[in-house]
């Protein structure tokens, strides 16, 4: 084994280097970016939340219930004083879409927002199927977490917060929390998008929690949307996580962008304005503890008593990934770098691809900025304060 | 008389440190059967003093070094090897051509992949020469050590490799440096081949190292010796070896060859010594380390197990190291290797630099 790095022409060192933004460790950074961000909630607070003023976003997760990542992260957005929530798109992941609807409509009605819409988005994957990963599995390995597909035969490892057992897509089991009485719109998730950043050009954040489905369909449909939207902001994707406790044999391999790799490879070589993407490798460094959830319990709002009910010890996964856009400043260390997934019918399949300026083989594929690490204490203030918010934090909207 | 023994054990001690070090590990001296099949590019740098590292243990019977290609192409690579051998005094080491060209993969259809996948920084022979232009399998660069007047066996590596294990049955050691091609053949030939051997001591594969250099993030489970030949990767990861240990990049990258470590080799007096440092570089021990971990394995002070395979499919992954757990392994074959996950590196650097500076053993009897 020999390698460049030591012999490597010096010319190549910078060009790596001038793509990481190290402004991390720095205090005098640090410190500015916390003044700014004060400053931004300042300023917003300062201002009456008109409907100009309000950050539009559209949420769209594989919303398993109750609680759990999912809604959780949902609540952030719903809680949140300076956004508007324009609707929650629903795809099919941690859960089959429809239970998720439902687990989604009841968490609307539990917490006062019922005037928030929710959209059925995708069923399936696009290409991927349950039948196809378990020859897969054969040939390379079992998966550990699978989602919806969880429990679908014996012996399955059921995964870190799976509620229920294995059922058909379109069936719905009785719902914990009591089962909805509100219904989802009649739109699908696609249109609605497309429908959005159309309505509201360079205004729409799309939030991703989940599997990319519904965000590809949208680009298949009109490939306007990418350039249409503000930002795109997933959580997806590990590059080179260390699990506290982990098997090493899932370093590139995470659940939402593996449930549908054609979905995140469409996505991720669309023309975005920003991308930015929260990996396996920051979530880790957060957790829902019982001990947070203790605390979320004495908050007598209609959220945080939802999520001190229905909470578990988690990862807060998705909920890191709305605290840096509503708070670029919880994030601490950030770098960028081209990124796609593997779609090619091998052990890789699913798996994230990362090149930097120099050695990308230029097909489309997108720099997207990559959180590296955060200031955990602010994160969870950031999240016990949006519990504590009553609800509706704002007048229903007008419908869209 | 316990006494006198005491103060010889001192005195010697003193005299020879080295042989104190090979009395700890309880080796009777030019026991250890070893085969040293390396991609051994020179002169100098780490394929070459992983063979030194090896060569100058007195506890080592080096039944031959097979060549591949690699870091550099056979052709040159068996003439640097010839070359050391001479300097050093150990022609009576059968040097043992090998492998050209990987099993399958080639130079013209890794262009074509990286037009998909992304430029891989580092090929070796197909991308890289020191000191002059990369260029084809059969050229010879001019040898700034000085070219050799002897010659390479007669026999091939793969053949070479089936003999010795018939001839000693479970006591030859494979150490791999480089790429698996000559091991995957002799594989082909007799499939008894790794079940008679003693063990396989393997420099390859990455699993997740832990560096700002891109070259090792951006791919995480890329290692160049494994890469090379997939094909022949994946079959000698396949077969019956009653133990394998492995040297990945993330532990090798803990270790640096500075520029003191060099200055500290030039003290010596012998022709290895003053070999090495003439043609060292700064940079990691990559073999080295394989190499001398197996010598002294006081030197590895965390180990883990895992299933290992590596990628043949023609897809961005052809090459990438695989890893399972028994919980999760498919279950085809694959074999579970020891992975060395963390090292004294004082103690590393001690050991290396005494057999770097140590007097080349004599030629051991019964070959």
């Amino acid at each position: 084994m020999s390698a460049l790095s030591s012999r490597r022409p010096t010319q190549r060192i910078p060009a790596f280097f001038i793509f990481r933004i190290a402004r991390s460790r720095r205090l005098s950074n640090i410190t500015s970016f916390k003044l700014l961000s004060l400053l931004g909630i300042f300023v917003f607070l300062a201002m009456p939340c008109t409907a100009q003023s309000l950050r539009k976003v559209i949420v769209d997760q594989d919303a398993r219930g109750p609680a759990t990542t999912d809604q959780q992260s949902i609540l952030m957005f719903l809680q949140a004083p300076n956004v508007e929530t324009l609707g929650i798109t629903i795809v099919s992941g941690d859960m089959w879409r429809d239970e998720e609807v439902a687990h989604t409509l009841r968490m609307l009605e539990l917490t006062g927002h019922t005037d928030i819409p929710v959209v059925p988005g995708a069923i399936y994957p696009l290409i991927n199927r349950m039948e196809v990963i378990e020859r897969w599995e054969t040939l390379y390995g079992k998966v550990h977490y699978q989602g919806a597909w969880n429990g679908h035969k014996p012996g399955m490892n059921l995964g870190e917060g799976l509620r229920g057992k294995y059922h058909q897509p379109d069936v719905v089991p009785d719902l914990a929390e009591g089962n909805p009485t509100i219904k989802p719109s009649t739109e699908d998730a696609a249109h609605f998008i497309i429908r959005m950043v159309h309505k509201y050009p360079h205004q729409v954040t799309i939030y991703a929690g989940g599997p990319l489905t519904n965000i590809a369909q949208a680009i298949s449909i009109d490939p306007q949307v990418s350039e249409l939207a503000q930002e795109l902001v997933v959580m997806g994707g590990a590059l080179a996580a260390i699990y506290p406790a982990g098997p090493p044999t899932e370093l590139r391999r995470e659940f939402n962008f593996w449930w549908d790799p054609e979905s995140v490879h469409m996505t991720l070589t669309a023309p975005w304005h920003k991308i930015t993407i929260t990996t396996v490798d920051i979530s880790i460094k957060t957790r829902m503890t019982k001990a947070y959830l203790a605390e979320l319990a004495k908050i007598q709002t209609p959220a945080a008593q939802y999520v001190a009910k229905y909470g578990d010890e988690e990862f807060m996964w998705d909920e890191l990934a709305v605290a840096g856009w509503l708070d670029p400043g919880v994030i601490t260390k950030e770098s960028r770098y081209f990124m796609d997934i593997d779609i090619s019918h091998t052990a890789n399949y699913g798996n994230v691809l990362l090149w930097d300026k120099t050695d990308r083989p230029g097909l489309g594929e997108q720099l997207v900025n990559l959180p590296e690490d955060l200031d955990r204490e602010a994160f969870y203030q950031m999240f016990l304060n949006l519990m504590a918010r009553p609800s509706p934090a704002h007048s229903p909207s007008a419908p869209h | 008389m316990k006494k006198i023994l005491a103060v010889l054990a001192l005195a010697s001690a003193l005299i020879f440190p080295a042989f104190v070090q090979a009395q700890q590990t309880q080796a009777a001296p030019g026991t250890r059967k070893v085969i040293i099949d390396q991609d051994a590019a020179g002169p100098g740098g780490s394929d070459m003093q992983a063979i030194l590292s090896l060569v100058q243990s007195p506890e080592t019977d080096v039944l031959g070094i097979t060549v591949v290609s690699g870091d550099a192409w056979l052709a040159e690579e068996v003439q640097h090897t010839l070359r050391l051998m001479e300097i050093i005094g150990r022609t009576d080491i059968p040097v043992v051509p090998g492998a050209a060209f990987p099993l399958v993969n080639t130079k013209e259809h890794m262009a074509r992949w990286e037009t998909m996948h992304g430029k891989i920084v580092y090929q070796g022979a197909w991308n890289f020469a020191a000191g002059h232009a990369v260029h084809g399998p059969w050229e010879i660069p001019p040898m700034p050590e000085g070219a050799p007047t002897t010659k390479a066996a007669g026999e091939d590596a793969a053949h070479f490799l089936i003999r010795m294990v018939h001839k000693y049955p479970h006591e030859v050691t494979i150490y791999e440096g480089g790429p698996m091609t000559n091991l995957a053949l002799a594989q082909a030939i007799d499939p008894e081949f790794a079940s008679l051997a003693k063990e396989l001591i393997v420099m390859g594969s990455s699993l997740n190292p832990q560096t700002d250099d891109p070259e090792f993030t951006l791919t995480p489970s890329r290692e160049f010796n494994l890469w090379m030949d997939p094909e022949a990767s994946s079959r000698v990861l396949h077969s019956a070896w009653v133990r394998v240990v492995v040297t990945t990049v993330d532990i090798s990258i803990k270790t640096q060859m500075t520029k003191d470590l060099i200055a500290e080799i030039a003290k010596g007096q012998y022709p290895a010594a003053q070999y090495t440092a003439k043609y060292a570089q700064p940079g990691y021990l990559w073999d080295e380390l394989a190499a001398v971990a197996w010598l002294d394995p006081a030197i590895i002070t965390k180990t883990h197990k895992v299933y290992m395979d590596v990628s043949t499919d023609h897809g961005a992954s052809y090459g990438d190291t695989l890893v399972w757990t028994d919980a999760t392994r498919p279950h085809l074959g694959e074999r579970e290797v020891e992975i060395q996950d963390d090292l004294d590196a004082q103690k590393f650097y001690r050991e290396f630099a005494e057999l770097m500076t140590r007097p080349t053993p004599k030629t051991h009897d019964a070959k």
